[in-house]
């Protein structure tokens, strides 16, 4: 068995950790500072903005339905089903993975989506449950009836999931590195739109106040 | 003058965080005993899951939707007719339970920064039972099939809660449910696919079975 390039291997890794303690030289060991810093600062809303945000997301899932499920949409779904089950509630027979997977996970995004634009969590999670039943009720009704579990799942069990996912979505974008902010957007895509308010640039500043010189923080935000 | 302003804007900073007239979401696990009647035989089943909440707190009193997910294995299985067939079901029986449920945070304190409350609430769930082998009416015996209960009945909990100041404290519950149901429903599906059930046959129970469940849930306010 030839040993050597675990030898190597042994005798090289305590120089790599050296190296990477000692900030001379080659630049290894240099603080990253990341260029933004993300969040979720929260603020009032009147009553017209948060009916506009609304109405952006329920146009946004009359699109996104059709082109998620186009096979249930094209062999499922008509207007006349539309018509029948317009105004009922079932329980649907649908298994763990759709109940327990895929509408948590929208209704994960539908949470991210309203805390992108300022709201807090319980704010959060009632516009959720409203963006969650008017498409139980006015889109998803071209194919099946709203269902029980659906209303109270997709926004409730989402929202538990939305937390967990803002929370490793914010440490991965703030450690400022290519793979951490790749996948914080990926798991969080709200955080890449203009209306996302919690991106901001901010840097340490230094400025004369009554004679003396005062350290600082200067904050930048984009609207 | 200015310790005084500072203390006010504290206070009110306070008063603005404390854990009352506020929505909230609180999660956590579950376990606890179900007992099912078929076929003028009792059958017990161990099980867990989870329960999560979504609601809103005044003082003392709370109102919340709440939800109990329980799947226990049916070892050994559970004989039971359905659609005037006999049938045997040893799969998983898995119970999701809906609940708008009105709570009374009372002022018994059994241990210090605890509370004892009360909450009760009529219930909507639905079982769902794998069925091992099932004879269909055309003479065809079947796998995968699962049969579902709808059943209404009620929910009475007792519980203790842990008072925080705030409710980013996550302040945490112990809770004892006791369910009773009586289904109204019984639906057969094809459930050898995970992605879409086909159902079969959609009918009124004639034998309206009664069953109850016991649950102890363990959890914490999210937000």
């Amino acid at each position: 068995m030839n040993l050597k390039p675990l030898l190597l291997l042994i005798f090289f890794l305590p120089g790599i950790g050296y190296a990477n303690n000692n900030p001379k030289g080659t630049g290894i060991g240099k603080k990253r500072i990341p260029k933004n810093t993300y969040s979720y600062p929260t603020r009032q809303h009147t009553v017209g903005e948060t009916m506009k945000y609304i109405g952006w997301m329920y146009g946004l899932t009359w699109a996104v339905y059709p082109l998620t499920q186009w096979n249930t949409v094209r062999d499922e779904g008509s207007w006349k089903k539309y018509r029948h089950n317009f105004g009922k509630m079932v329980f649907d027979q649908d298994e763990p993975f759709w109940n327990w997977l895929v509408h948590p996970l929208s209704g994960s995004q539908l949470f991210l989506y309203y805390r992108a634009l300022g709201y807090t969590r319980p704010h959060a999670l009632g516009l959720t449950f409203i963006s969650s039943a008017l498409f139980e009720f006015t889109v998803e009704t071209y194919t099946e009836p709203a269902s029980v579990q659906d209303f109270y799942q997709t926004p409730v069990l989402g929202s538990l999931l939305g937390v967990g996912i803002e929370t490793l979505s914010l440490y991965l974008l703030n450690t400022g590195n290519a793979f951490g902010k790749f996948f914080g957007h990926i798991i969080n895509p709200f955080s890449l739109f203009w209306f996302y308010e919690g991106k901001v640039q901010v840097f340490p500043t230094v400025h004369k106040f009554r004679g003396k010189n005062v350290g600082g923080l200067s904050i930048m935000a984009s609207f | 003058m200015k310790i005084i302003l500072v203390l006010l804007a504290l206070l009110g900073q306070f008063n603005a965080l404390a854990f009352n007239h506020t929505g909230f979401l609180k999660g956590g696990i579950s376990t606890g005993l179900a007992e099912l009647n078929s076929l003028g035989k009792k059958d017990f089943f161990m099980g867990a899951g989870f329960n999560t909440h979504a609601g809103y707190r005044w003082i003392d009193w709370e109102f919340q939707l709440s939800s109990y997910i329980y799947i226990a294995k049916m070892d050994p299985g559970m004989d039971f007719e359905s659609n005037g067939e006999r049938a045997q079901a040893n799969g998983n029986l898995r119970n999701v339970s809906f609940t708008p449920m009105l709570k009374y945070l009372s002022k018994l304190a059994p241990r210090k920064s605890w509370k004892l409350y009360f909450s009760a609430g009529p219930m909507i769930s639905l079982q769902s039972i794998k069925l091992k082998s099932f004879t269909r009416q055309d003479g065809v015996q079947a796998q995968n099939y699962k049969v579902t209960y709808q059943s209404y009945g009620a929910a009475l909990a007792v519980g203790m809660e842990e008072i925080t100041a705030f409710k980013q404290m996550h302040p945490v519950y112990l809770e004892i449910m006791y369910q009773i149901q009586r289904s109204h429903k019984s639906t057969l599906n094809d459930a050898s696919s995970s992605k879409s059930v086909l159902t079969i046959q959609d009918e009124g129970t004639s034998k309206k079975t009664l069953n109850q469940m016991i649950i102890l849930s363990f959890g914490m306010t999210v937000f």
